[in-house]
């Protein structure tokens, strides 16, 4: 531990009476109040741009980049001024280390529950990654991306810890990290993200309990790098090093490994099973005919189904359709009378939507969709018709997050006819 | 002021530099400098990650991120370990202060070139700001990001003079700002960085004359905070205080009032006139082909121009999406056939970040091409008769600042030619998904 300097500066001595509350409110601020604030921009970036969605994450983020100025001007600033020993910028870079065991643990963790209950840690980490940077979510860029937030979000909330409380006891940080951010977490990501997973009581209890091993590593890392690791002799203390570092690879490579290994061929294969799923057919009910001039009309829709799969993630997903751009033909006594053009561009979806109720409702409503198909021929073709046949061929661009295909889809139907308007 | 002492030092200041072996001296700079010179320059990396197209950019931006832990690790790794006082990283925070005053004076020395020769320094600002957060550009959304994000890379290129040279001289800061940096600026701008904006000599000029009073500006900071700021008086101080504030403050408030009172009206206006500019017109005749009993034809709609000159002088391309055509050909009076075409968005040159390429680009979009099809009756029906084409096309033209849903009607008699009408145009697969 450093030994701390006494500046010959401007800060004024300790007066030994004790401080009014004022002066204590105004003696945290500066010494922990503002360092927490700049310290937890990734976190306040999580909350406004991702789970509050008070804005975009992108923009949540500069939150982020003003601090990589102000941070180190506050630290440097304090360095030169504080005269109090305890006051955590004389020991952030401390506290900077010790928080990177803590986050991967978090992590590290939940690997064995991937195997035991096929809930993987790194899904959230490609909408990180989708939002920020605008890559295609199951992606290796968003998954890349959604470390790279992670990393300084689990840095921040550590550090946090050892800057806001003075004692780093083991009660501290159940009560802060296990409890309090478990707690948090538990609440908002369900609430606010997650849209389209089906969260069971095994995701909650992995979640704590992934909480419950960050606060104890949290707890452990003043002991194991100021009093276990310096009695160490030489092989011991690399070896404790070594093991550290694989602790911090580990989460990141199992992810990479897994995404790489498993991950993208499996979803491209729920992706294919989801698009062979996908079914274009006419809407029930019959063809609506309006004549005006010598012209007649001819209107129905192509209703487009069963577009719902779960992903990789676990997460409720629609294969995305669209554009589609149908042609046909009525036909009437054998030959046709009137030809037929319909298109649509992409079709609503869900999957953008990141707030798990709207989600739901927008999931509910797309389960059909209708494109609109309309047809033209002269007014005296179909005239005494009651019955035509409707031909139609549709073609449709499918795309999941890993696969995209373009699909032929065609029907002939026996509709009834609907005369309506001037010429009924 | 009493450094910290942290164990025995690393790098023992007492043994002389001459003494030194190279490799030592290496190690020393890196330690001292190179780190904290990799990661204050940090904005400026992530923006030459996607300008470079190394990465797409807002993935540059992920650099800016991490160095946001690494930066103020480092420093205070730094300000415990090291015991010499020449470090930059004891310095820390009077260079950042110091810093923020030529990033302001950069775009201050610029405000008198709008006035003079229409030259619109903050266009860069959108470019940042649609970089690093997606936001559409020409708008305030992208306008404050790109603003914060200049102020950073600003006060890095300023960070770079104090973290660079242990002598803070007027040589070193003319070599560095007049000469390095603005040629670095006058390449990498016009190659990079300025689509559909050719780098006039008012470009380079108003580059050099920029960087120089930053240069001077940097150079001028210390001396004034270490050698005239402690002789001055407390009103003086105050006085101080508030005019290096109105400094720092005069050019984003400057941008920001030119951006709402003329800029987005400027905008607004030309956009309007480059709307009207868009017409539909027909290439050449139908094609017509008869096959049990039906007539298919095809034929080509013509939709611009859409390149236009936005406020700062730059080239543009009006977009058009939802792009509907509908219509009839018609004989006489009777219509033989019923026409349709659609296409989700017409091509755009919103994404060509290559300037040696967006010319190319935007004449080749200038003037789109949609295929339309008409399908009827095929009594009668054959090549060389004329026939009337008319068309409704419905399209929502987009600009930086507005949009208008336009439609487009026309009528043209056309001579029918033989041949096969091509097939469907294939769906495409839409990437947005």
């Amino acid at each position: 531990m450093s030994t701390i300097a006494l500046p010959t500066t401007t800060s004024a001595a300790p007066s030994p009476a004790p401080p009014g509350r004022l002066a204590a409110l105004r003696t945290w601020v500066l010494q922990r109040g503002v360092l927490f604030v700049l310290l937890t921009t990734p976190m306040l970036a999580l909350f406004g741009g991702f789970l509050l969605r008070y804005t975009t994450l992108p923009v949540s983020t500069l939150l982020v980049f003003g601090s990589f100025a102000l941070l180190p001007l506050w630290i440097s600033y304090r360095r030169s001024v504080s005269r109090d020993p305890d006051e955590p910028v004389h020991h952030i870079h401390l506290y900077l280390k010790w928080a990177v065991l803590p986050y991967v643990t978090f992590s590290v963790v939940r690997i064995l529950p991937f195997y035991l209950f096929g809930i993987n840690y790194w899904g959230v980490w490609y909408n990180f990654g989708a939002q920020l940077t605008g890559e295609r979510p199951g992606t290796l860029p968003a998954l890349l991306a959604g470390m790279a937030m992670y990393t300084i979000q689990g840095i921040a909330l550590n550090t946090s810890f050892f800057v806001l409380f003075r004692r780093h006891s083991l009660l501290n940080a159940l009560l802060y990290i296990g409890v309090w951010f478990s707690s948090l977490f538990n609440f908002v990501f369900p609430v606010y993200s997650l849209a389209g997973d089906k969260l069971t009581p095994t995701w909650y209890a992995i979640d704590i309990v992934a909480h419950f091993a960050m606060a104890l590593t949290a707890w452990s890392m003043p002991g194991l790098w100021e009093g276990i690791l310096p009695r160490l002799r030489f092989p011991a203390q690399a070896g404790v090093l070594a093991g550290a570092a694989v602790l911090v690879i580990l989460p990141y490579g199992f992810g990479i490994d897994r995404a790489v290994q498993w991950q993208f061929a499996a979803q491209a294969a729920v992706e294919r099973a989801a698009m062979a799923q996908v079914t274009i057919g006419i809407e029930a009910g019959p063809v609506r005919v309006t004549v005006g001039g010598n012209q007649a009309r001819y209107e129905f829709g192509l209703q487009v189904a069963h577009r719902t799969y779960l992903n990789t993630n676990g997460l409720e997903r629609d294969v995305g359709v669209g554009p589609v751009q149908v042609t046909g033909q009525i036909i009437s006594s054998g030959r046709p009378v009137a030809w037929c053009y319909g298109y649509a561009g992409p079709l609503p979806s869900p999957n953008k939507v990141a707030d798990p109720r709207s989600f739901a409702t927008a999931l509910a409503e797309d389960v059909r969709v209708t494109v609109p198909v309309v047809c033209y021929g002269l007014a005296n073709s179909s005239q005494s018709a009651q019955q035509v046949v409707v031909e139609w061929t549709a073609q449709a661009a499918l795309a999941g997050d890993r696969t995209q295909q373009v699909r032929d889809f065609r029907g002939q139907e026996l509709v009834a006819l609907d005369r309506a308007g001037p010429g009924r | 002021m009493t450094l910290v002492q942290d164990g025995p030092p690393v790098h023992a200041d007492s043994r002389g530099v001459a003494a030194q072996p190279r490799r030592q001296l290496l190690f020393d700079w890196v330690v001292k400098r190179g780190v904290l010179l990799v990661l204050v320059t940090a904005p400026l990396d992530s923006l030459f990650l996607g300008v470079l197209r190394i990465t797409p950019p807002r993935m540059g931006y992920l650099y800016l991120l991490l160095a946001s832990i690494a930066l103020p690790a480092f420093v205070a790794w730094r300000r415990a370990r090291s015991t010499d006082p020449d470090e930059p990283a004891q310095h820390f925070h009077r260079y950042a202060l110091y810093s923020l005053v030529p990033v302001a004076m950069f775009s201050l020395v610029r405000i008198p070139a709008l006035s003079l020769t229409r030259f619109v320094f903050w266009m860069p600002w959108y470019g940042f700001g649609v970089g690093a957060t997606g936001q559409p550009p020409g708008t305030i959304g992208s306008l404050l990001p790109g603003a914060m994000l200049y102020l950073l890379q600003g006060w890095s290129l300023g960070m770079v003079y104090y973290v660079l040279f242990k002598r803070h001289t007027l040589l070193n800061a003319m070599l560095l700002y007049t000469g390095f940096i603005s040629s670095l600026y006058s390449f990498i701008f016009p190659v990079f960085i300025m689509v559909g904006l050719p780098a006039t000599p008012v470009f380079h000029l108003t580059n050099y004359w920029a960087h120089t009073a930053m240069g001077l500006t940097a150079w001028f900071m210390p001396r004034f905070w270490q050698r005239t700021w402690p002789r001055l008086a407390r009103p003086v101080r105050a006085g101080v205080i508030a005019g290096l504030a109105l400094v720092f403050a005069a050019p984003f408030t400057y941008v920001l009032a030119t951006a709402n009172l003329w800029q987005f009206g400027a905008q607004a206006h030309i956009e309007a006139t480059a709307f009207d500019r868009v017409q539909a017109s027909l290439s050449g005749g139908p094609a017509v082909s008869v096959e049990r009993g039906q007539a298919e034809y095809a034929y080509v709609l013509v939709l611009g121009p859409r390149a236009y000159r936005n406020y700062g002088g730059a080239y543009r391309a009006i977009d058009a999406t939802g792009v509907q055509v509908r219509g009839q050909l018609s004989r006489g009076q009777q219509v033989i056939a019923w026409c349709a075409g659609d296409v989700d968005a017409l091509p755009s040159v919103r994404t060509v970040r290559d300037p040696e390429r967006f010319f190319a680009a935007l004449w080749s979009v200038n003037y789109t091409r949609v295929s339309v099809r008409c399908a009827g009756p095929a009594a009668g029906i054959g090549p060389g008769q004329v026939i009337n084409v008319s068309w409704t096309a419905q399209l929502l033209l987009q600009g930086e600042r507005s949009t208008d849903q336009r439609t487009l009607t026309g009528e043209q008699p056309a001579r029918l030619t033989a041949g096969t009408p091509a097939s469907m145009a294939p769906v495409p697969v839409n990437p947005d998904q």
